[in-house]
Parts: structure tokens; C-alpha cells; sequence
């Protein structure tokens, strides 16, 4: 019970996404006790595995949604293949008048469980990396993850039909290039074939 | 029937082969999206990372093909040792942060000892957030094979910790192994010979 109180405030001393290896930075001396410190915390609720067995975290606080960074934030950590796709990166790059309700990533994982609100993770081959980068597919970052291009958002939407996309009138067009949505289609055609999505 | 020692050595080569696959996994997924965000943007501080990445991935394959030569009794390992007895001399010593910082202040290089280590510890990070996965779903709901998982995978942590407190050599001779191998793989791939390598996305 003592040693119980002592390592108490440790919670508050952290992000409010974290990774195991944070906590037991905090324990220096004590790593072993950072095994039993983040179990007794998952069993009282007060923090979550971002994507369980990952050994990634975040603090649940009641009416204290998580914001957007955290989330990309607990993502990131938990995904080092992380890419933003589809209508999430449409509205953040000021091309959809709809706003997603997920934010919607691809991984190469197979697993993917994800405990965070508002998240959905979709599987990708690793092909699919290779192609990405070939078309020059990626336009920056949103707090860290990496954001595709929105033709080449619009092109994997196309050829994998698992992702949400605004409706037609509410994409802004005029801002999209053909060629380069010609371009971004051209590569992705190999592993659409091979996804089994009809072409014609 | 193998004695007790050399079992537990052949487990602790199998771990060590577990925890550099998996990190080489992870940089590798690092890499993919670097690699695309640079062809995307040219930006120096991808190119930076990319870089990077890519050194961190060549020791980690010279590390990964000492440890399955270390495992098969290689006939060239004598030969290697010898050389990397001599080497060793020259290797700096390690710093005592075990890094040094790159240039821009954001991205940091790890010294090879420091590189293996991490990799270690990144596969007991990795098995103690399955266990606490385990536990929770048995404090939630007790199951007798949930169980006998969770007690197996405590030995596993438990050969993981002694690997990262036992199974590294010295610094400056790790340092000399991974270079110098990392050196033998970069010609041989040069003259095309094949290497044996762990799966990556998008190499």
C-alpha cells in the first residue's frame, strides 16, 4: 500500500498518451515495478492500451475527449506505418466540405484492434508503401503522420473500397490535378488487381 | 540430450534472433514512410532520416547475420573474432549517453551497442504489453489457459532480461562486429550475391 501511494503520482507526471518505456523512466531503479504500476492502472480504468498487445497508452479522463494530436500522437507510437488516407486527409487539406467521423489510417499490421475513439485503421500490402512512394504520394504531415496526396487519396479509395469518402459534390475538384490522379490510379492498378476489386 | 548451459544458450540466441527481426521490422516500416514522404517533398530533414534509418538497418542486418552464423557455427567466426580483437583497439570508446546528436538537434545517432540494446529492450516492451493484455482479460475473466500464456510468457521476459544484462559483448568489439560485417554485406551485395534478410515493408 505504501510503495502503492508513493508511485500514485506517477499518472500525472505523464503525457496523456504514453508508452511503457515512459513510465519506467519515471521509475528509475524500479523498472520491474512499472509492469505492476500500468496493470494496476489498467484494471482501475484509468488508462487504456492505444492498440492492444501494444505496449502504448492513454490516460482516460471522464469528459475529457482525447484531441487530435494525442491521438495522432498514441497512433504514431503504437504504428510505425502509419499513413492518414482517404475523406480524413480530403478535409484536412481543405478539399471535402464533410467532415470524417473516424480518422482513418492505413498500417501493414494485420492486427488492428485500436482502442483509441474515433479511429479506424485499415490494412495495406507492403506493396502498397513502394507504390505510394513511386507516385510521390505523401503531402506532408498532420501532427506527425504522414498524409497522402489527395489524387493519391482518392486513387486508394478507388482500388481498395474500404475507406470512407465524401460525397461527389462535396469534394472540391478544381483543386485536384487529372494527370496527377491519373498517375497516383496508374500505380496503385497493380494491387487493386491483386485485391480482387472489379476494374471494369 | 544437450546440457543445461547450452540450451540456454541457443534460447538466448533465439531471442536475440526475435528481438533485432522485430525491430528491423519497425525500422523498416519507419523507413517506407520516410522513404515516400523524401520522394514526395525532397525535404533534407526526410533525407536526413531516411539516411539514418538505413545505417541503423545495415548494422542491425550485420548484427542479425552474426547472431545466425554465431547459431550455426559459422566457420569463418574465428576468423571474424580475430579480426574484430584487433579492430576493437581503434573503435573510440562509447560516450556515456551511448549516442551523439545529429546535426539538426532533432535526430539522434546511436552508437551500435546502444542500436542492440534498444532492440532488446524494444522486445521485452513488447512482450510485457502482451502481458498486461494477458493479465487484464484475467483479472476481467480467469481462464486456465490464459494462464499457463501468461506464466510463459514471465519466462520469457525473464530470459529477455537476462539477455540485455548478459548477452551483449563489449562495446567496442560489437561496434567492430557490426561494422565490419555491415562492410562485408554492403560488397556482397555489390558483387550480387544474395544476403539472407528479415522481412521489411518496401526496402
Amino acid at each position: 500500500m505504501l510503495a502503492a501511494n508513493r508511485l500514485s503520482p506517477a499518472l500525472e507526471s505523464l503525457p496523456r498518451v504514453f508508452a511503457l518505456s515512459d513510465l519506467k523512466q519515471l521509475l528509475p531503479g524500479e523498472e520491474d515495478q512499472a509492469l505492476d504500476v500500468a496493470l494496476r492502472w489498467l484494471e482501475a480504468g484509468v488508462i487504456k492500451q492505444v492498440a492492444p498487445p501494444r505496449p502504448v497508452f492513454f490516460k482516460v479522463i471522464l469528459g475529457e475527449e482525447l484531441d487530435e494530436a494525442d491521438r495522432c500522437r498514441g497512433l504514431l507510437r503504437a504504428f510505425p506505418s502509419l499513413v492518414m488516407v482517404a475523406g480524413s486527409v480530403l478535409w484536412r487539406q481543405g478539399l471535402s466540405a464533410q467532415r470524417d467521423t473516424l480518422l482513418e489510417c492505413c498500417v501493414s499490421e494485420r492486427e488492428l484492434n485500436c482502442n483509441l475513439p474515433g479511429v479506424a485503421l485499415r490494412w495495406r500490402p507492403p506493396a502498397w508503401w513502394a507504390a505510394v512512394r513511386q507516385a510521390g504520394g505523401i503531402a506532408g504531415d498532420h501532427h506527425g503522420v504522414a498524409m497522402l496526396t489527395p489524387e493519391m487519396a482518392l486513387a486508394d479509395a478507388a482500388a481498395f473500397q474500404d475507406v470512407w469518402m465524401p460525397d461527389r459534390g462535396a469534394v472540391d475538384w478544381n483543386q485536384l490535378s487529372t494527370a496527377k490522379l491519373s498517375e497516383a490510379t496508374q500505380h496503385l492498378l497493380p494491387l487493386r488487381e491483386e485485391s480482387g476489386v472489379r476494374t471494369d | 540430450m544437450g546440457s543445461q548451459p547450452e540450451t540456454e544458450r541457443w534460447r538466448q540466441q533465439e531471442l536475440a534472433l526475435t528481438a533485432v527481426e522485430h525491430r528491423l521490422q519497425a525500422l523498416g516500416e519507419y523507413l517506407a514512410v520516410y522513404r515516400a514522404s523524401y520522394a514526395s517533398s525532397g525535404e533534407g530533414r526526410h533525407y536526413a532520416r531516411v539516411r539514418m534509418l538505413r545505417k541503423d538497418i545495415g548494422r542491425l542486418r550485420a548484427w542479425w547475420w552474426y547472431l545466425q552464423a554465431t547459431r550455426r557455427g559459422a566457420s569463418w567466426l574465428p576468423l571474424l573474432h580475430r579480426v574484430v580483437g584487433l579492430l576493437a583497439m581503434f573503435v573510440s570508446p562509447v560516450r556515456r549517453a551511448g549516442r551523439r546528436r545529429h546535426s539538426s538537434g532533432m535526430l539522434r545517432h546511436l552508437t551500435s551497442h546502444s542500436l542492440i540494446e534498444r532492440a532488446y529492450a524494444a522486445l521485452e516492451d513488447d512482450l510485457q504489453g502482451q502481458l498486461l493484455t494477458l493479465r487484464l482479460a484475467q483479472y476481467q475473466r480467469p481462464t486456465d489457459s490464459r494462464s499457463r500464456e501468461i506464466n510463459m510468457l514471465q519466462r520469457q521476459l525473464e530470459e529477455v532480461a537476462g539477455l540485455r544484462s548478459s548477452g551483449l559483448p563489449e562495446p567496442r568489439r560489437l561496434t567492430a562486429i557490426c561494422h565490419l560485417l555491415h562492410r562485408v554485406m554492403t560488397m556482397r551485395q555489390w558483387l550480387g550475391l544474395q544476403l539472407p534478410l528479415a522481412n521489411l515493408v518496401d526496402r
